[in-house]
């Protein structure tokens, strides 16, 4: 069974050392015709765990043949980093409010909230789109970023994580003369910072790996981020998609290997009432 | 009388406070609502105008909406969604819970909970890469069979569709269910074994029943993961994919391309009423289940 996630992973890293005309040549359905005259049979993609000739074309091919990897991988930051940036913000002030604020319409609007929470992407798409049209945003960056901002999933994590947080300690700090602001920054903050972390870490992932909000609001091809090329990459350059997928994951990897205790809080955190 | 009144005061200045603290809150919240509402709240309810009104924008009542209950392809999509919905969600939670209670057992169990959470990870297009050399024509299975199928063409399309969403993200449940089963007091099955309770019937009175709250937000984060198994699965069989894997979001994805106002908003808003309705009847039986305790 695990043998089912772990290959994938190993073919990837494993295969990304393969030169280009090696993967055309394992992978490529093209390749039947040649194949067929060669031997009269027909040539089934195979698995190569460890290629023929380690080399580092594709690499080389990624990192300076074709300088516009570079760029994506700048896209995909420059869309992402805003976009977490204003969850975590966004997401933990709300939190508190939600955590301290009296008012008995609240639970409602935090139902709303996990309504647009749970609602897939294609049905809050229209809304978007007009907002976004109406804003005079379409086709910048702003039209993915400030609609995935204020994403209520960083209030829910967020929410969840002060639930953590004992009333007495807020209150403590209610009657020595702390106003809110100073109980937000000295109390909530500091004792929340497990989710704050797990917050970054999972929007961050998603945000990564996001393909349809900029596919549909980004008409420009110098502002696509690295996931929409490399949706696109199986169908043209398959003898890059290794390599660019390894050099794609890096981060996230990174991120979750460094974080994977704040990844799993993070999950542990939406399960808690 | 004096002391009456100086209690009453004490009571109105404490009010006034905490009247302005109230108010106080509520900033930290308004920029967030007021950023929802923008982009999530007002646009939706001005969609109910293309949603009642035709091409040329006469108002036309229902009518778009039984447009849309009679299209075919709507209520295809809708079917399909349902049905993997019903089959692809119970396996992401019986799986997860299947391989949570053997890992917490053993030792060792935290690099194979790693594995489990890789895919997590993995960009869409390269595990769509992978199953792709899987299942086409030319690709491992039918080499294996020695035969000539593309796999995604066939019935088969919708079973390889639940696997793939397993795949990507049992680890999540997995990580919730070894969380819950962690929570549970080992004494208790001490007791079960001193009182002869074998190890199936304790799994059933004991885990099963300790398990429900994770079991519940699993169920809940399952149903929002599995509308977005739409990205492998346009990566895979594209836009137009077997008509078992014909899902809501192909569906709406055409309406948008073919720029169809009027059935992508009445669609979205079928979509949001049936989730909403679910979300309404989770949200009050988890709050009684709350104040019940």
């Amino acid at each position: 069974m695990a043998a089912i996630y772990i290959i994938p992973l190993l073919i990837i890293f494993t295969n990304s050392f393969m030169s280009q005309g090696e993967i055309v040549r394992h992978y490529s359905a093209d390749y039947d015709v040649f194949d067929y005259a060669l031997k009269g049979q027909t040539h089934y993609a195979e698995y190569r765990l460890i290629p023929d000739l380690a080399s580092l074309e594709q690499y080389n091919t990624l990192l300076f043949k074709t300088p516009m990897y570079l760029d994506l991988f700048l896209n995909s930051l420059k869309l992402t980093l805003p976009i977490v940036f204003m969850q975590t913000v966004i997401g933990a002030a709300a939190a508190y409010g939600f955590t301290v604020w009296k008012f008995r319409l609240k639970e409602v609007i935090f139902c709303a909230y996990i309504v647009v929470m749970v609602l897939p992407f294609q049905a809050t798409l229209v809304s978007n789109y007009i907002m976004a049209d109406a804003l005079g945003i379409l086709n910048t960056r702003l039209s993915v970023i400030l609609p995935m901002g204020f994403s209520p999933f960083s209030v829910f994590i967020m929410r969840q994580s002060m639930k953590g947080i004992p009333k007495s300690i807020l209150e403590a700090a209610q009657i020595d003369g702390a106003n809110h602001f100073q109980r937000f920054i000295h109390i909530a903050l500091p004792l929340s910072k497990g989710g704050l972390a797990s917050l970054m870490i999972l929007s961050f992932a998603d945000c990564w790996a996001m393909v349809e909000q900029p596919m549909i609001f980004l008409k420009d091809a110098s502002l696509e981020p690295l996931s929409v090329l490399l949706s696109r990459i199986g169908q043209g350059n398959m003898g890059l998609i290794f390599a660019a997928s390894v050099f794609y994951m890096l981060p996230v990897v990174w991120i979750f290997l460094y974080g994977q205790e704040h990844f799993e809080q993070g999950i542990k955190l939406s399960a808690l009432r | 009388m004096n002391q009456g009144n100086r209690v009453n005061l004490r009571r109105f200045s404490r009010n006034e406070k905490f009247r302005n603290e109230n108010r106080l809150a509520f900033l930290f919240i308004a920029p967030s609502v007021l950023g929802a509402a923008l982009f999530f709240i007002v646009p939706f309810v001005m969609s109910l105008g293309y949603a009642t009104t035709d091409s040329n924008g006469l108002f036309v009542g229902l009518a778009n909406f039984k447009n849309l209950f009679a299209s075919e392809a709507f209520r295809l999509a809708a079917w399909n969604t349902f049905k993997f919905m019903g089959a692809a969600i119970p396996l992401n939670i019986i799986i997860p819970l299947l391989i949570g209670c053997l890992l917490y057992k053993s030792t060792g169990g935290g690099w194979l909970k790693t594995i489990f959470m890789s895919p997590l990870v993995i960009p869409s297009a390269c595990a769509a890469f992978f199953f792709q050399s899987l299942f086409e024509s030319n690709g491992l299975i039918s080499g294996i069979l020695g035969v000539n199928t593309d796999w995604l063409q066939t019935d088969a399309s919708f079973a390889i569709a639940v696997a793939v969403y397993v795949w990507k993200n049992m680890g999540y449940n997995l990580v919730l269910v070894l969380a819950g089963l962690a929570g549970i007091p080992k004494e208790y099955y001490e007791w079960a074994a001193i009182e002869g309770m074998g190890s199936v019937r304790a799994f059933l009175k004991i885990t099963l029943v300790y398990m429900i709250p994770t079991l519940f937000i699993a169920f809940v984060m399952s149903f929002i993961s599995s509308f977005k198994v739409y990205r492998e699965l346009y990566m895979l069989a594209g836009n137009y994919p077997n008509e078992k894997i014909y899902m809501l979001q192909h569906y709406m994805n055409h309406q948008f391309a073919a720029l169809d106002y009027q059935n992508l908003t009445s669609a979205s808003f079928v979509i949001t009423f049936v989730i909403g309705a679910f979300v309404i009847v989770f949200f009050v039986a988890d709050k009684k289940s709350e104040y019940g305790e």
